[in-house]
């Protein structure tokens, strides 16, 4: 009995902080933009749009946003989403439309779709699942 | 689990619920919903809840129990008395510009979660949130 509590200790204590150190590394937000014909930038992110990925990105992604009018957010990779990464979402959104751009949001998974859609983020960005409907969604 | 009312302690929470989702069967919808109340709620209590009586930083102490069909998390914290069940849900957005930047925390909790619950006693939040488990699932 004594060993068991002592190994849950240790696993609680101490292997969650390592294991801890290898998921961070593994799940930090990454974010990359590339530009096609039309000024059309695709924004891919990838890992978990949490508090620390929104932090993560939020400049970048205010800068991208601020500089076009026709923007695919590539959400295939990732993982998790939370409300602040959906701040992160609807701020850039609303700059896009500012300058009268437009946005689409390609390929939630099925638990980031749900958050978007509960949100309403939605209704600021379409939701499409394959490249071509985002490319439409944009130029149209 | 007990963690400092601090928004970097959400990593550690992170990885604790992965590991419990393989301990506890746990299929990857719920621990998707989990993850989300955990950090929704804890960001709520480092922003409104960061007084502490005795002084010092708030501690929250989180419980995950399953049981049959369904996983009973709990969340308390002694900070302010703040019932998260009383903040209003935002506006459905008539128009674009109506989409709310902020307070969409709670709103997802709700959404998520299939029943939220809370009590103040003992200067102790307590809220109390359960996820059913799709049958078949984990």
């Amino acid at each position: 009995m004594r060993l068991s509590h002592s190994l849950v200790d240790f696993y609680e204590k101490y292997l969650f902080r390592y294991l801890g150190a290898f998921y961070i590394w593994n799940q930090a937000m990454e974010m990359a933009v590339e530009t096609f014909e039309g000024g059309v930038a695709v924004v891919r992110l990838t890992g978990r749009l949490d508090i620390a990925g929104a932090e993560k990105i939020d400049l970048h992604f205010s800068v991208i946003s601020g500089a076009h009018r026709k923007v695919i957010v590539d959400l295939e990779k990732v993982t998790f989403l939370a409300s602040m990464g959906v701040r992160t979402l609807i701020v850039g959104a609303r700059s896009i439309r500012s300058k009268g751009g437009k946005a689409a949001l390609l390929n939630p998974n099925t638990d980031v779709e749900k958050v978007l859609t509960d949100t309403g983020t939605d209704t600021l960005m379409p939701i499409v699942h394959d490249f071509a409907a985002a490319l439409h969604a944009v130029q149209g | 689990m007990l963690i400092q009312a601090e928004l970097g302690e959400l990593v550690r929470v992170g990885n604790w619920i992965e590991a419990l989702a393989g301990r506890l069967s746990l299929p990857p919808a719920t621990v998707f919903a989990m993850q989300l109340c955990f950090e929704e709620a804890v960001s709520n209590i480092v922003r409104h809840g960061q007084i502490a009586p005795a002084g010092g930083n708030v501690q929250v102490r989180l419980g995950v129990e399953r049981r049959s069909g369904t996983v009973i998390v709990t969340i308390e914290d002694h900070g302010i008395p703040f019932d998260p069940r009383m903040e209003a849900a935002p506006a459905k957005p008539s128009r674009l510009e109506e989409v709310a930047i902020g307070g969409q925390g709670i709103h997802l909790m709700r959404k998520f979660a299939q029943h939220m619950d809370y009590e103040r006693g003992a200067d102790v939040n307590r809220l109390t949130l359960r996820f059913d488990v799709p049958r078949g699932a984990g």
